[in-house]
């Protein structure tokens, strides 16, 4: 509210003056004293608050003297929000007497484990005690004792007796994770923190409660005795597990990564870190890491090792002379943005092939993924409505939903879900619309008439109640009416099942709604990345399209692809044709990955297959030449993650053996075919990204450090310089109404989507992870399971549409729909999903 | 008396009054002798430096060499076997015969010198009757003093001929001192030949026999020492000078490591070296024994009676050296080394004026004639000398203040100015 | 004095004593703190000391120590607790003798024997493993082939620091705060630290808290009546 101006009246002041040691400053309304005063230079010691969960004032560390009417007050900082005229003393004598007591209680039953312990070095309560603490102790007694440690997970332990009863880690796993799975037992002087007899601390987001503990309660067990922090040196850098692209620090002890703590980001994850993300960094020591060139002589025969040289050499004369229609190129998720625009280059600028595609058949197109009105990580905050129409998040982007978790329920942002079954997301939806597999656009329509008043032509559309779809719109139509109006869609591919089309017709429903954002719910590490700087079919780095960009590229690079070339799906198809000669696949494992059953039968087709990878894989038997590339935590770089921010990559350790950034082995590659790039490092790239990529143009190393940046830069985007760079992409929503599929009594609708813990490399790598790896098992609703007569755990025999069999264990899930079968992706589910098929039906067959 | 002189003869050498013949035992005989006095010379190195090293070692409260050989004797024949298997080093600016000579210029002599010193009596073996003398010619002084002329050569050529720096600093200064102190050492020894009337070293040692005696017991072996008869001064000044000539600390500037590293020596490595490092300490012995003879008497001793030297001659001469050396190194555990300007001021201005005078005083005294003309010879002399000190004393003091007063005029220029002058 | 006194002094010093000694035929007694090539200690249980927790390692100022600590085998543990010294390395090319570690181990580990001739011939043989620095079965150091060692040099090892009273209280002052060693038993407090008296009744009291522990059962490992420590 700001004043009109009448005569020489001053602005409204829209902060607070607070004076903190004799020293006045201005604070926000609504803002913690403790924080206000850390903000100022001011620091209060404390154990329970944290800057990213809610205050409780349960260690009283915090204590500072407020004056007050009756005289000096002592009160908790963290529980204070600032007010007008507030005098506050932090360094008083009955301040320091508090902070005094309160660590001689606090240390009264510790145990003297610092020696032994993980967090010595790095411990809050050590540097407090030390900074604030008394200097003697008066406890002659006898300490308590209990079990220690006891193992709460696969990943972490817990030792009580070092357990100072902050609350953090049991808010956090409430609060912040939403698995209340570790909270306090018992009471009084018996109190300690715990988990549920037999129920494990198996959250996702278990590792953080490990970061934010201020002593050795709660610690690691990959990191367990590793190293001491005065060992370790550290460098920030970016995950790169999944494509929500934490902000991480990178910690090495002796040319090892011993082990990543999050650090808070405020645009992506405040701090937080997957399970996933922050343990994975066993793969990179891990024992079968590649780490020479190895070349196959002939189909069938052995891998020998063999110099880069000549494995170069070989790789260059299978590429030589190859027309481009017979070349393909599978992955690069997995290659920093420099990576994938050398590779880019190689392909399309120098091999002139446009058979180039990040994606495993398993994703949306360029132009959808790129082509929408862009919403950010941070809009889900400020949005009146999101729509998730996406796989399940908790299980493939965690963090983002931590992101969203924090916005539904402390913002009150209404959520719906709209997917094929329940996921990690419905306990914080508004609204959980289930539809049958395929039929996800006749959902769209409905929920979005009804939204807009239309009523329903049946009771049951697309296997949703009538009553469910009118209630979710009318939710919908008062959200949208409240606040700002903005509506984000976060979407993805949720079921791998049934065919992209059936998804795209839902995204065009919703592109044609106006003011509607879009958020890509991409999965892999740097997909955004690599479509953006091209490795798709029919489109060039920066996000532009061939056709328009051949003036731009014309004076840049030297060539280009004639025509748009095939996706993933019709490359392995052509290949299974003899249509192929060389395929090159970037860090990619086709075999695992592209959910289609004859892969291995077109890869075997292809004459030469070039693998460049990190680790060796389902697909390495089939890889005619293999190049070890250096992989995470040994390149230098940035990734862009799914909301398009560039964000720099670091490296701490030397890659094993003679592996090479993959840059390198493109740059190396191409001097080999005869073209130089001329870059020698990848600060160069960077550059050249800068100044070639539409929608990266402006791009600077220094722009992407920290936080990093948004692109394309609303500033300084637009080159002057001639020709004028082409447009970005945008999609063109397609009008095609398909026909739902025929709903069937007799068989179960396949839907197939990956698991945090599924069979992936990195994963599988990590001694602490692939312990936790699930098996595969088919996932009913009970009351199918009742219909279909089978026993819990029981072996079930499946057969899809084409014939093809598997057997796996049952297990009865409530959250998958009736009429739906669940199965987590991999070579299981592979085997049933028919590639290019509408959708997958299933048939079950009793225990075998 | 009488006798003993009657048996040195200035005839020449007892041995050879029966005429030489080329092939004949008294051709054999001077072999032996020579050989001898050479291998006698050598092992008397050998122990001199063991003596040494373990004197100056207890002078230190240290132990000393005591690994090699029982006590550490054989430690002079270790570390003379490991110079010989030293790898020999030629520098390249050396000038090849002067550098190849230089070190047998400088041992040489030191042999030569001893062969003048009588170590005891006449004996009557292999049917001769000779002298413990390798040679006893009747200019025996002059050649000692010629012969550690010869000496000089050694240092001073070898420092030349190194080619380097620092032994041509160290060759000049050594030469430098050498001759200052042969001056003195000279004047020294002209008093000795003043009082002897002869040059020859057999002649000088029986005149020191003297005529004092307790009772019955007879103590002309001691009263008739030169050191004695002529005054302590020009003993003194002889053994200052003869520890100059040696570059005998606390002489030994010359070789200074902390300032010269080896100084003449340097550039010697192995044999070479070890040559000069036997020529030292040879010289120190003869040295030694040149003041025995000249000063203290030589091998005369308590069984020298009217029939000459006594059977024990050679142990009286031996004891005698003995305690010599032993002087030797306790100067050298004792004093610290002189300074370049002192020590030519030692030799220039303090020696040289005191042998001088004493010279002018015994050969006043040795004038002789009645008591009248003594008088009358002090009465001239006295005076003399007076004037002579006194013009010394003020020349050197009024040197000093000139010095002095330059000196705080320069201190006194750089505090005002602030610019050093030049010292 | 006068110019000849220098003579007196130098001629008197040749009938004094020698000063040197016959090395290394006579070797001169160390003092008991010397600080020569570690050792890392054992209870006298034959547990070891070392609990792997890198703090010598962090304070050494020359870096010549690599720790790396595992977790112990609970039914077979290295060293009591839970964790112990897996990889314990010195380098003694690097090694300046400060006792730095010495002060920092918490458990008194690591101590310095009196043994320093160990004159190595090769940079392998200078950085000494676990293996080579912990004592042996009877508490003496393990001698290297390279080692000089003479008769009784290695019976006065583990010159160590002892601390006298937990938290600086006085009333405790006196009684016995360290645990004993391998072959050695509990040592004896210095001049200065409390007599033979208090020392023995120390003693004794801790056999009598020890054995007591032994007879009541606790639940929890290493609990009350710890005989690897002191009181908590």
């Amino acid at each position: 509210m700001s004043g009109e101006a009448v005569g020489a009246e001053a602005p409204k002041k829209t902060t607070l003056t607070v004076t903190v040691d004799g020293r006045a400053f201005e604070a926000n309304p609504g803002e913690l004293l403790i924080a206000a005063a850390e903000r100022q230079g001011t620091y209060v010691p404390r154990f329970c608050w944290h800057p990213r969960m809610r205050e409780v004032g349960m260690c009283r560390m915090c204590l500072i003297e407020v004056d007050g009417p009756r005289g000096p007050a002592l009160l908790p900082a963290c529980m204070l929000p600032v007010t007008e005229g507030m005098i506050v003393h932090t360094k008083s004598d009955t301040v320091k007497k508090a902070q005094d007591g309160v660590l001689e209680f606090l240390l009264i039953n510790h145990p003297l484990d610092c020696p032994v312990c993980d967090k010595g070095g790095e411990c809050p309560l050590q540097d407090q005690t030390l900074t604030f603490g008394p200097g003697e102790t008066r406890f002659v007694e006898e300490k308590r004792h209990y079990e220690k440690p006891i193992a709460i997970s696969e990943l972490v332990y817990l030792d009580r007796e070092r357990c100072i009863l902050c609350d953090r880690c049991t808010r956090f796993s409430k609060e912040v994770a939403g698995d209340p799975l570790i909270s306090f037992v018992s009471r009084g002087n018996l109190t300690e923190v715990n988990t549920f007899p037999e129920d494990p601390f198996s959250s996702y987001f278990s590792g953080n409660v490990v970061q934010i503990c201020p002593v050795g309660a709660l610690t690691a067990k990959p990191y367990r005795f590793a190293a001491r922090p005065w060992d370790l040196d550290q460098v920030e850098s970016t995950c790169t597990t999944c494509a929500v692209g934490c902000r991480v620090v990178m910690q090495s002890s002796g040319d090892r990564i011993t082990r990543y703590q999050g650090v808070d980001s405020s645009a992506v994850n405040w701090g937080w870190l997957c399970d996933k993300g922050r343990f994975d960094f066993e793969s990179t020591s891990a024992p079968d890491r590649l780490t020479h060139p190895q070349m196959r002589s002939a189909k069938g025969a052995a891998l020998e090792k063999v110099t880069w040289y000549d494995a170069m050499s070989a790789a260059a004369s299978a590429l030589r002379g190859v027309s481009p229609e017979r070349i393909g190129v599978l992955g690069g998720s997995r290659l920093t943005n420099e990576a994938a625009y050398a590779w880019a280059k190689l392909t399309k600028g120098v091999l002139r092939t446009d058979n180039v595609d990040a994606q495993m058949a398993d994703g949306l197109s360029a132009e959808e993924w790129l082509g929408l009105p862009p919403a950010t990580i941070d809009d889900l905050e400020t949005a009146s409505a999101v729509l998730v129409m996406a796989p399940d998040l908790k299980e493939q982007l965690p963090i983002l939903f931590l992101r969203l978790r924090d916005a539904a329920v402390n913002h009150n942002v209404a959520v719906f879900e709209l997917g094929p079954k329940a996921t990690g997301i419905s306990s914080i939806a508004r609204h959980g619309l289930f539809h049958r597999p395929g039929e996800a656009a006749a959902a769209i329509r409905a929920l979005l008439g009804a939204a807009a008043g239309t009523p329903l032509a049946d009771h049951n559309i697309a296997g949703i109640e009538a009553d469910a779809l009118t209630a979710a719109g009318a939710a919908l139509k008062a959200e949208l009416g409240k606040g700002n109006g903005k509506f984000v869609v976060i979407f993805g591919r949720p079921n791998l099942a049934e065919s992209a089309a059936a998804t795209s017709e839902a995204l065009a429903v919703l592109a044609a709604r106006p003011e509607t954002t879009f958020l890509p719910a991409l999965r892999r590490s740097n997909l955004r990345g690599a479509l953006e700087l091209g490795l798709a079919p029919g489109v060039m780095p920066g996000r532009v399209s061939l056709a328009d960009s051949r003036a731009w590229f014309a004076g840049r690079w030297p060539a280009m692809p004639e025509a748009k070339g095939k996706d993933t799906n019709a490359i392995l198809h052509a290949a299974a044709h003899g249509e192929i000669d060389v395929v090159i696949l970037l860090g990619c494992d086709p075999v695992a990955d592209v959910p289609d059953h004859q892969v291995k039968e077109a890869l075997a087709a292809i004459k030469t297959v070039i693998a460049v990878d990190t680790l060796p894989n389902a697909t390495t038997p089939f890889a005619d030449i293999v190049l070890p590339a250096a992989g995470y935590g040994e390149v230098n770089g940035t990734t862009t993650n799914l909301e398009g921010r560039v964000t720099r990559l670091a490296a701490k350790i030397s890659a094993p053996g003679t592996a090479r950034p993959d840059w390198m082995i493109a740059v190396e590659l191409a001097s080999h075919l005869g073209t130089e790039f001329g870059v020698e490092s990848a600060d160069q790239l960077t550059a050249e990204i800068g100044r070639t990529a539409r929608s990266y143009l402006g791009l600077t190393v220094a722009l992407a450090s920290g936080d990093g940046v948004l692109m394309p830069l609303t500033q300084g985007a637009d080159d002057d310089s001639a020709p004028a760079p082409p447009a970005l992409l945008r999609l063109v929503p397609t009008t095609v109404t398909t026909a739902a599929p025929s709903p069937d009594a007799y068989s179960l609708r396949l839907v197939v989507s990956h698991v945090m813990y599924g069979h992936a490399t990195m994963v599988a790598a990590s001694a602490s992870l692939a312990k936790l790896i699930v098996t595969t098992t088919l996932q009913l609703h009970p009351g199918e399971v009742e219909r279909h007569a089978l026993r819990e755990g029981g072996l079930v025999k499946i057969v899809n549409q084409a014939g093809a069999t598997v057997t796996l264990a049952l297990r009865a899930n409530p959250s998958v729909p009736r009429g739906t079968a669940f199965i987590a992706a991999g070579p299981e589910a592979a085997q049933l999903i028919e590639n290019g098929a509408g959708v997958t039906k299933i048939r079950l067959e009793g225990a075998p | 008396m009488m006798a003993l002189l009657a048996q040195v003869t200035d005839a020449g050498d007892p041995l050879f009054e029966k005429g030489v013949k080329l092939f004949s035992t008294v051709m054999l005989i001077v072999l032996i002798k020579a050989v001898l006095a050479f291998v006698i010379l050598l092992v008397a190195v050998l122990l001199m430096v063991w003596f040494e090293r373990k004197v100056i070692s207890d002078m230190q409260d240290r132990i000393g060499p005591n690994r090699a050989g029982p006590w550490g004797l054989l430690q002079t024949l270790a570390d003379g076997t490991k110079l010989f298997f030293k790898e020999t080093l030629f520098p390249e600016r050396a000038d090849k015969a002067v550098f190849r000579l230089a070190p047998y210029l400088s041992a040489v002599p030191a042999f030569l010198t001893f062969a003048v010193i009588p170590v005891g009596g006449v004996v009557h073996w292999f049917g001769h009757t000779w002298n413990l003398q390798l040679a006893d010619p009747p200019i025996g002084v002059l050649f000692s003093l010629a012969i550690s002329s010869i000496a000089v050569y050694g240092i001073m050529l070898a420092g030349w001929s190194s080619g380097s720096k620092y032994p041509l600093i160290g060759s000049v200064r050594a030469t430098a001192q050498m001759v200052s102190y042969e001056a003195a050492m000279g004047l020294a020894v002209a008093t000795v030949v003043l009082k002897s009337s002869s040059l020859r070293t057999g002649t000088i040692v029986a005149q020191q026999v003297g005529t004092a005696h307790i009772g019955r017991l007879s103590l002309g072996w001691i009263s008739g020492w030169n050191i004695i008869a002529l005054g302590f001064v020009p003993a003194i000044i002889f053994a200052i000078a003869g520890t100059a000539e040696l570059n005998r600390p606390p002489f030994d500037l010359v070789e200074a490591e902390s300032e010269l590293v080896g100084g003449f020596h340097t550039e010697y490595a192995s044999a070479r070296f070890a040559f000069f490092y036997l020529a030292e300490f040879m010289n120190t012995i003869t040295m030694s024994a040149l003041i025995i003879t000249l000063f203290l008497g030589g091998p005369l001793g308590p069984d020298t009676g009217i029939w000459g030297l006594g059977r024990l001659s050679p142990v009286w001469f031996l004891a005698k050296l003995l305690v010599l050396l032993f002087c030797y190194v306790w100067i050298r555990g004792t004093l610290p080394r002189f300074r370049y300007d002192q020590l030519m001021d030692l030799g220039w201005k303090k020696l040289i004026p005191a042998a001088l005078f004493w010279l002018l005083v015994i050969a006043t005294i040795r004038l002789g004639g009645s008591t009248g003309d003594k008088l009358l010879h002090f009465a001239v002399a006295i005076p003399v000398v007076a004037i002579g000190v006194w013009v010394l004393v003020t020349a050197m003091r009024r040197g000093r203040e000139r010095t002095d007063a330059k000196n705080a005029a320069m201190a006194a220029k750089t505090l005002t100015t602030g610019r050093p002058g030049r010292f | 004095m006068g110019y000849l006194g220098g003579f007196a002094v130098t001629f008197r010093e040749m009938f004094k004593d020698r000063l040197t000694s016959e090395y290394p035929d006579v070797k001169r007694p160390k003092p008991e703190r010397f600080h020569g090539r570690h050792v890392l200690n054992r209870y006298e249980d034959g547990m070891e000391k070392c609990i792997g927790c890198e703090l010598c390692a962090a304070v050494c100022p020359a870096k010549c120590i690599y720790v790396r600590g595992a977790d112990n085998d609970p039914q077979n543990p290295t060293a009591p607790g839970e964790r112990f010294g897996f990889v314990y390395e010195i380098n003694y090319l690097r090694c300046i003798h400060c006792d730095l570690c010495v002060e920092a181990c918490p458990t008194e580990a690591i101590t310095e024997s009196k043994l320093f001739e160990f004159s190595f011939t090769s940079r392998r043989d200078a950085i000494y493993t676990k293996t080579e620095l912990l004592v042996g079965d009877d508490g003496r150091p393990k001698q290297q082939p390279w080692e000089d060692w003479r008769e009784g040099d290695d019976k006065h090892t583990s010159g160590w620091m002892r601390a006298t009273s937990p938290g600086g209280l006085a009333a405790t002052g006196g009684t016995v705060q360290w645990s004993g060693e391998l072959g050695y038993g509990v040592r004896a407090p210095e001049p200065g630290q409390g007599g033979e008296v208090e020392f023995r009744l120390a003693r004794m009291a801790l056999a009598a808290k020890a054995a007591k522990a032994m007879t009541s059962a606790t639940s929890d490992g290493h609990g009350a009546a710890d005989p690897h420590g002191g009181g908590h």
